[in-house]
C-alpha cells in the first residue's frame, strides 16, 4: 500500500465517521437525557435536508442563513411534537418507541406526497477539493467533518459546563428530585427535543449536497444512528463519537477492499459480536 | 416426595388456567367454517384479499408473541424473507416438493433464530431491535449481491405453485380457492400453537419475564432458553407463512422483505391491541380491509396506518379490542345507575 492510499483511506474513514457521528448525536442525546429512543429522528433529518433544498436552492437564500433557519424550524417542530404527542405518555417508554415509529413513517409518507418521489439535488457552495498529504477530500465533505466535530464538542461542553446542561444531567439522574430542586421537567424535555431535532436537521442540511435527498433517506439514517449509538453505549456522547469513527473506518476500508455491499454485512457482524461480548457498548453503563 | 406434590400442584394449577382456554374443537369449528367460505364467495378478488389477510395474521401474531416476551423485534421481515427465499430455492433449484420445502424453510428460519437469539436475546430491549433490524437489512444486501443464487434485485421468478395436495389429487392449486383453504389451515395451525403456548406454563413464564426479568430469574426460571424457544418457534411459523407467500404470488424480490413489512406488523399489532391474543387478528383484518381502499396508493396507505397508530397509542392504549371492554363497562354502569334510580 502506498503512502497516499493509506492517508486517503484514513481521510475517507474520518469523513464517513463524522457524518455518522453527527447523525447519531441528536438521538443519543434524547436517549441519554430522557431514555427515549426517538425513531422520528430520521424524519427530522429528512426534513432538514428538504429545508436546505426549498430554502437554499428554491428560494435562493444563502447557505449560511439556511443552516440556522433550518435548525430552528425543525427544532420548533420537534418541540411541538413533544408537547402534543410525547408529553401525555412520557412514562410509558414502550408506547413512546412505537409512537415515534409511527411518527417517522407518517412524516416519511407525507414527504412522498408533499415533496414527490423524484430525488432532489442541492447545490453546494463549497466547491473544489482539499489536498492533505497527497490525499484528496472534497470541500463539502471537509465542511461536514469540521462542523460535525464542532457540534459534538459543543454539545458535550453544553452538557458539562452550562447551567442548562447541568439541569439536563440532573433530570436524567432523577427527574423527580430535579423537579423538587426547581428544574422544570417540561422545559428540560422541550429543550432536549429542540436540540435533538435541531441536530438532526443540521445533519440533514450539511449532508444534503453530499448525498441525493429522497423522502426515504431518514429510515436508513435511523438504522445507522441505532448501530452507532448501540455500539458506543446508549446515551454516551463520547461513545457515539468513537463508535461512529470505528464504523466509518470499517466502511471506508471495506468499500476500498471488498466492495460496498459486503461492507454493510461486515459492520453488522462486527456490531453483533461486539455487543455479544460487551452488552453495554464501548462506553455505556448498565442501567435499569 | 416433595417434588411429586409440587408437580401435582402445578398440574392442578395448569388445569385451572386451561379451563378458560378454548379447546381444540373451537379451533376446528372455526377452521371448518372458514374453509367453507369459497362455496359462497367465488369472486377471486375477495378470496385474494382474504388470503393476504390470513398470512398477514400469521406474521402479526408471531410478531406479537415475540413482543410479549419483552423484546423489541424489528427483524420479522428477515425471518419471513429467509422462509420465502429458502422455500423458493429448494423448490426451483433442488426440485423439492412444496410440502417438504415449507417445513424445511420453517426449520431453517428457526435455526437462524436460535443462532441470532442466543447472543442477542441476552441484551436488553433495544439492542435486540438494532441487531434484528440490521440482520434484515444485511440479508437484503446479500439477496441483491449474490445474483446467481438469489436472483439479485429482480428476485426469483416463476416459483411453481404447490404440487397437488397429498392424498387429494384433485386439489392441484389451479384455483384461488385451493390456496384459500391452505392459508386457512396454515393460519389456524399457527394460531392454535400460539394459543396453547400462551395459555400454558410457557405463557405464564413469558408474563413473568416481561414483568420482572430479574425476579423471574431469581425464581429459577431460565429466561434465556424460554426466550430463544419463543423466538425460534415464532420465526419458524412466520417463515412457513413466508414460504406460502412465495408460492402463492409466484414471485419474490428483496423489496418484499424490507423494514416496512415489520413496521406494518407493528402497526397491526399495536392498533389491534398487543395485550390481547385476538388483538392482532382484529387489527390485521380491519386495517388490511381499510387499506384496500388505498390499494395502489402505498404512501396514502402508510400515512393512514401510521396516523392511526399515533392516535391509538394516545387515546386507546390497549388497542381496538379494548373498545369491546369500554362498551361493556358503559352498559354495565348505565344499568347500575338505572338500578340505583329505581331503588
Amino acid at each position: 500500500m502506498e503512502h497516499a492510499e493509506i492517508v486517503q483511506n484514513i481521510i475517507n474513514a474520518f469523513s464517513i465517521g463524522a457524518i455518522y457521528a453527527l447523525l447519531a448525536l441528536g438521538m443519543t442525546l434524547l436517549f441519554g437525557i430522557m431514555d427515549i429512543l426517538f425513531f422520528a429522528h430520521g424524519a427530522m433529518y429528512m426534513l432538514g435536508a428538504y429545508t436546505a433544498f426549498y430554502l437554499g436552492t428554491k428560494l435562493g437564500l444563502s447557505y449560511f442563513l439556511v443552516i440556522p433557519l433550518g435548525i430552528f424550524l425543525v427544532g420548533i417542530l420537534g418541540v411541538g411534537l413533544e408537547k402534543a404527542l410525547i408529553k401525555p405518555i412520557r412514562n410509558d417508554h414502550i408506547a413512546i418507541i412505537f409512537l415515534a415509529i409511527g411518527l417517522n413513517w407518517f412524516l416519511e409518507s407525507l414527504g412522498f406526497i408533499v415533496f414527490g418521489l423524484r430525488p432532489k439535488p442541492v447545490d453546494s457552495i463549497f466547491t473544489g477539493n482539499l489536498k492533505i498529504l497527497g490525499a484528496t477530500i472534497s470541500w463539502e465533505r471537509a465542511v461536514v467533518v469540521i462542523v460535525g466535530l464542532l457540534a459534538v464538542c459543543g454539545l458535550y461542553l453544553f452538557l458539562m459546563k452550562s447551567k442548562w446542561g447541568l439541569g439536563m444531567r440532573a433530570f436524567a439522574e432523577d427527574a423527580e428530585a430535579a423537579e423538587l430542586q426547581g428544574i422544570s421537567n417540561d422545559s428540560i424535555c422541550s429543550l432536549g427535543f429542540f436540540i435533538g431535532c435541531g441536530l438532526a436537521a443540521l445533519a440533514g442540511i450539511l449532508v444534503a449536497p453530499v448525498f441525493i435527498i429522497t423522502p426515504t433517506m431518514g429510515s436508513h439514517a435511523v438504522l445507522i444512528s441505532l448501530l452507532v449509538i448501540g455500539l458506543g453505549g446508549l446515551g454516551s456522547i463520547p461513545g457515539a463519537l468513537i463508535s461512529a469513527f470505528i464504523i466509518g473506518a470499517i466502511e471506508a476500508l471495506g468499500t476500498a477492499y471488498f466492495g460496498a455491499d459486503v461492507t454493510w454485512g461486515l459492520i453488522f457482524i462486527f456490531v453483533v459480536i461486539f455487543l455479544a461480548v460487551r452488552p453495554t457498548g464501548i462506553l455505556g453503563v448498565e442501567r435499569e | 416426595m416433595a417434588e411429586s406434590t409440587g408437580g401435582a400442584k402445578e398440574a392442578k394449577f395448569l388445569q385451572e388456567i386451561n379451563v378458560q382456554a378454548r379447546s381444540p374443537i373451537h379451533f376446528g369449528v372455526i377452521c371448518l367454517i372458514l374453509c367453507l367460505v369459497p362455496l359462497v364467495v367465488s369472486n377471486e378478488y375477495y378470496l385474494h384479499v382474504l388470503i393476504s389477510i390470513f398470512y398477514h395474521i400469521i406474521y402479526a401474531s408471531t410478531y406479537r408473541f415475540i413482543l410479549r416476551t419483552g423484546q423489541f423485534h424489528f427483524g420479522a421481515h428477515a425471518f419471513i424473507g429467509i422462509g420465502a427465499y429458502s422455500s423458493a430455492l429448494l423448490v426451483t433449484k433442488l426440485g423439492l416438493s412444496f410440502w417438504l420445502a415449507m417445513p424445511i424453510a420453517g426449520l431453517i428460519s428457526a435455526t437462524c433464530a436460535i443462532l441470532v437469539g442466543y447472543p442477542t436475546l441476552r441484551l436488553k430491549g433495544i439492542y435486540f431491535a438494532i441487531i434484528t433490524w440490521g440482520l434484515g437489512d444485511t440479508l437484503r444486501f446479500l439477496y441483491i449481491r449474490f445474483e446467481s443464487l438469489f436472483g439479485g434485485a429482480l428476485g426469483i421468478f416463476s416459483i411453481p405453485e404447490p404440487d397437488s395436495f397429498p392424498f387429494f389429487s384433485n386439489i392441484d392449486f389451479s384455483q384461488k380457492s385451493h390456496f384459500y383453504v391452505l392459508s386457512v389451515l396454515l393460519m389456524m395451525f399457527t394460531l392454535y400453537i400460539l394459543y396453547r403456548m400462551e395459555k400454558s406454563r410457557l405463557g405464564l413464564i413469558f408474563g413473568a419475564v416481561r414483568e420482572g426479568d430479574k425476579l423471574a430469574r431469581s425464581l429459577g426460571i431460565n429466561i434465556m432458553n424460554y426466550k430463544v424457544l419463543a423466538f425460534a418457534v415464532c420465526s419458524g411459523l412466520a417463515a412457513m407463512a413466508g414460504s406460502f407467500y412465495a408460492h402463492y404470488t409466484y414471485y419474490i424480490s428483496p423489496k418484499d422483505f424490507s423494514i416496512l413489512l415489520t413496521i406494518y406488523l407493528a402497526i397491526y399489532t399495536i392498533v389491534g391491541g398487543k395485550e390481547n391474543f385476538y388483538g392482532c387478528i382484529i387489527g390485521t383484518s380491519i386495517l388490511m380491509l381499510a387499506g384496500e381502499i388505498f390499494a395502489g396508493y402505498a404512501h396514502y396507505q402508510l400515512l393512514m396506518y401510521s396516523g392511526l397508530l399515533i392516535l391509538i397509542i394516545l387515546f386507546l392504549p390497549n388497542g381496538l379490542v379494548s373498545i369491546y371492554d369500554i362498551i361493556g363497562r358503559l352498559f354495565s354502569s348505565s344499568a347500575k345507575s338505572t338500578a340505583l334510580k329505581d331503588a
